[in-house]
């Protein structure tokens, strides 16, 4: 509060006013000084000094506002170009005018002062001194005859008569008054007009000396309280004593109207006499203190200019600043209100614009929090979606894309927004069958469609079930409508529909199948044991043969039903913890005597996993004996089974391959290999690796198979692990 | 007032010192000065000449009062160095010289005691404007026995009454710097 009132009294305008109010009194006070005005005479030095040091600091804080704005130019601060032209514009109406007076003022006071002096003047008043000191010279004759006169009348009378005799001879001779000295100045006698006068007005010493020496004293006193007198001082002779003289003094009065005359003439002589020879001196310093005047004023006008361009840009500097604010974003800016005038009302205006602004933006913002909350809602949903989710907008650019999506069709959509739906499809050629189907659908905006679509993946054949509609457009804006494509990875269930279907083809094969043949095996067989020992060799041998084969293709038949029976089997799985290596380690042991080498490539410190021991084993046995036939009778093969830990993968799974350097799988075959019926062997019953796949997928695994590079097949098994601490070994 | 005065002569004349290069004429000087003892007051007898420069002659003539002061100052010695010292007394007795054109005569003027004199001639006057006679300095009872006391006299032309026109003149003329040095003595009965 203090420091507001200070810097409201410091700042601005009103230092300036006061200055000037200051700076004026003192002028004033010093054009007195200057007339001779006795009270500010004596102030005139100081007020010199004043004005002086006035004028010093007018320069310095000229100086430092002049600096301020060329910088503030320099730097193309807001208002600083207006403030400049606003300057020159205020300094030049005022220099013009001030400079102009100053010229005639100048001219006027030297003309004046001159006019002030004439050379009759000066004549009349020296013939007027000439005169009075004429007529005082008459006067002064005058009174030396009077005096010699006296002088012979007291010359006979002795110092003890004087007293008596001295007041008649003055007033005989119409003196003032009359004093008689000895020689050593003591007063013998003496009278006066005046009554109250108690001692005499005595003569200097010098004029005592002079008078001794035997010359005459006359001259013009003035005598304090009393007025002009005509001192005459003589010496006289002393009746009493021939060596010694007495001094007489008189006093003749000059008359009161002559003395007054005279005193005027002299004081205006003098005082003319004076003036003359200041006359210099007075232009000097007159011109000296108009000068001081201008440019005390000029240089406060300059001062008042920088202020009060100042104070007229400083609204639309600040205005500037508040726009460069707002241009920049901060919609927070509330600039001063500095007056009440039209700069005042755009100022305020302009807070009232910035406010209204700045609750938009909140507005704006708030929408805008609220609608990224609504996208990471929608998204999150989107992203627990099992299904994947496309939209397009109406150009067919790919504008979001779910985890879903990503997943099933194996590519990174997210990277890919932006792009057209035929930039896709040829970026990535497993998707061209799916961008084909879904592409008529999009020029379709009033129906909505549904279509399975069949996909050759990096995981192989996929079937996708694909749904797709308009989205509607949100009020005008174009931009949010376009189509939506929701698609589900059908691949799984129509393989689990298709297991389930083969399981009930094996069971009912093998219930229907299994039936008959024990009655043909018998059947066979007691024909035989009937028949053969009755027949001839010729026919022994046909119906030896027969029987034979009979009963071979009832025992091949048997067994081909006895595998189906056990695809058909329902799961009753053994479930206990199991260490994986131990396990293959087990298995390959009995595979030491082949020809064909088994060996094993196993991971130290792989986790226990939850299964079932003995269908592990079938599935080992299974893979294996698949690998060495498919060698075609190299002896020189070699079969690998190798185990390693997938934590990458999700929950962790350990890994189980079984490769061979064989044949390899045909690529006709290599998508349906683990389906029931598939085989390349020309007496499988093709479901080998139909039930190692369903055993997998019962200890909830999977199992895929790849052509190796280098030559053979890869089976690879992934099988989760509950827990993935390694177990410590026993 | 007058230690205004005072600064102001000092700032004036370091101003003219600075800028102009005027340099204070000894123009005065202090002939000689004395002090008696008079029943319990000390007196001071002194005689200055004062030569008056032209400029301050020709202004004389031309009906300019000048002014003159003589500052006496009784000190008391404290130590060997003068910032101890103290002024026991001072005073400073002011006169002014003027000519009167109609009787061609000097007025001298003791503006302390207010008493005058007309003199016929400038060196007259001057010279009775020199003479200090009977001037009463401070009492017996002022002044410690056992101390050390000395007396300085300075003589000095007032700038400061001269009239305005010519003041500011006078202050860069080195004409109007008059004075003399301090003259100093040993106080005595």
């Amino acid at each position: 509060m203090a420091s507001r009132t200070l810097k409201r009294y410091t700042q601005g305008i009103r230092p300036i006013i006061l200055l000037s109010v200051v700076l004026l009194a003192s002028l004033v006070l010093m054009s007195e000084a200057i007339q001779n005005s006795e009270q500010f005479s004596l102030l005139y030095s100081w007020l010199l000094v004043f004005n002086v040091f006035a004028l010093l600091v007018l320069l310095a804080l000229i100086a430092i506002n002049l600096f301020r704005l060329v910088r503030q130019y320099r730097l193309q601060a807001p208002g600083s170009r207006l403030t400049a032209r606003l300057v020159v514009i205020f300094v030049s109406l005022a220099m013009l005018p001030v400079m102009i007076v100053f010229y005639f003022s100048l001219n006027f006071l030297n003309r004046g002062i001159d006019s002030w002096f004439d050379v009759h003047t000066e004549t009349a008043l020296a013939d007027a001194l000439e005169l009075t000191r004429a007529t005082l010279n008459d006067r002064k004759r005058d009174a030396s005859r009077r005096s010699e006169r006296i002088v012979k009348v007291l010359s006979g009378i002795s110092d003890r008569r004087l007293p008596l005799k001295i007041n008649g001879i003055r007033h005989n001779n119409d003196a003032f008054e009359l004093t008689v000295l000895g020689s050593n100045g003591r007063i013998i006698a003496s009278t006066s007009q005046a009554v109250e006068t108690i001692f005499p007005d005595l003569p200097s010493d010098i004029v005592l000396a002079q008078v001794r020496t035997g010359e005459p004293y006359i001259g013009i006193d003035s005598i304090e309280q009393k007025g002009l007198f005509i001192r005459v001082v003589v010496a006289m002779a002393n009746p009493e004593s021939i060596a010694d003289v007495r001094i007489l003094q008189a006093l003749y009065e000059v008359e009161a109207q002559t003395s007054e005359l005279v005193s005027d003439v002299q004081l205006a002589y003098d005082e003319y006499r004076k003036r003359s020879y200041l006359r210099k001196p007075l232009k000097i310093i007159f011109t000296f203190t108009l000068s001081l005047v201008l440019l005390l004023s000029l240089l406060t006008a300059v001062l008042a200019a920088f202020l009060l361009a100042q104070r007229l840009v400083a609204p639309i500097r600040v205005l500037a600043i508040g726009t460069r604010a707002v241009a920049s974003g901060n919609y927070s800016k509330h600039l001063p209100l500095a007056s009440n005038d039209e700069l005042g009302f755009l100022v305020k205006s302009f807070n009232d614009m910035t406010q209204k602004i700045a609750l938009t933006q909140d507005e704006v913002q708030r929408s805008q929090i609220h609608a990224e909350r609504q996208r990471i809602y929608l998204e999150t949903v989107l992203g627990r979606l099992s299904s994947g989710v496309l939209t397009f907008d109406t150009e067919h650019t790919l504008r979001m894309a779910n985890s879903a999506a990503n997943q099933i069709l194996g590519v990174d959509l997210v990277e890919r927004l932006g792009e057209s739906l035929t930039m896709l499809g040829k970026d990535f050629p497993h998707l061209t069958q799916l961008v084909e189907s879904i592409l008529p659908h999009l020029h379709k905006v009033d129906e909505a469609w549904r279509e399975e679509v069949t996909i050759f993946g990096p995981a192989g054949r996929q079937a996708l079930m694909c749904r797709g509609s308009a989205l509607p457009a949100i009020g005008e804006d174009v931009v949010d409508s376009g189509f939506v494509v929701v698609f589900d990875d059908m691949t799984s269930q129509i393989q689990s529909q298709r297991d389930a279907a083969w399981g009930e083809v094996a069971r009912r094969l093998a219930h229907e199948i299994k039936n008959p043949l024990t009655p043909i095996r018998l059947s066979a067989e007691r024909l035989r044991h009937k028949y053969l020992a009755t027949m001839d060799a010729g026919d022994a041998e046909v119906l030896d043969r027969s029987t034979r084969t009979i009963v071979e293709q009832v025992e091949s038949m048997q067994e081909m039903v006895t595998v189906f029976s056990e695809y058909a089997k329902p799961p009753k799985l053994m479930i206990q913890p199991i260490d994986i290596n131990n396990l293959v380690n087990s298995v390959l042991e009995l595979y030491s005597g082949y020809k064909i080498e088994v060996k094993a490539e196993l991971a130290p410190g792989l986790p226990f996993i939850n299964a079932d021991a003995g269908r592990l084993r079938q599935v080992l046995h299974n893979l294996i004996k698949n690998a060495m036939q498919s060698m075609g009778g190299n002896d020189e093969g070699i079969v690998v089974v190798t185990t390693r830990l997938r934590n990458e993968l999700d929950r962790g799974a350990v890994e189980i391959c079984v490769v061979d350097d064989g044949a390899g799988i045909s690529d006709e075959i290599i998508e349906q290999v683990f389906e029931p019926g598939v085989t390349t062997k020309g007496r499988g019953s093709g479901l080998g690796l139909a039930i190692v796949k369903k055993i997998i997928e019962e200890h909830g695994g999977v199992i895929y198979a790849k052509n190796r590079p280098e030559g053979g097949a890869s089976f690879v098994i992934h099988l989760p692990v509950e827990n993935k601490k390694v177990p410590k070994r026993g | 007032m007058k230690i205004y005065k005072k600064n102001l002569n000092f700032l004036w004349f370091f101003i003219s010192v600075i800028f102009v290069g005027v340099a204070e004429a000894k123009s005065f000087f202090i002939e000689h000065a004395e002090t008696g003892l008079i029943g319990d007051t000390y007196y001071l007898d002194a005689t200055v000449n004062y030569q008056l420069s032209d400029q301050a002659q020709e202004a004389l003539l031309k009906g300019v009062e000048l002014t003159f002061e003589l500052k006496i100052e009784v000190i008391r010695k404290k130590g060997l160095l003068w910032l101890f010292n103290k002024k026991v007394s001072q005073s400073v007795q002011r006169y002014t010289l003027k000519y009167q054109p109609l009787t061609q005569q000097y007025k001298v003027l003791h503006i302390n005691s207010g008493k005058s004199r007309n003199l016929p001639s400038l060196s007259t006057a001057t010279w009775i404007l020199g003479i200090v006679a009977d001037l009463p300095l401070l009492k017996q009872e002022e002044v410690n026995p056992k101390a050390q006391y000395v007396v300085r006299l300075k003589a000095l032309f007032d700038i400061e009454s001269l009239p305005v026109p010519i003041r500011l003149l006078a202050y860069f003329a080195p004409g109007w710097y008059m004075s003399s040095d301090w003259y100093v003595w040993p106080l005595e009965p």
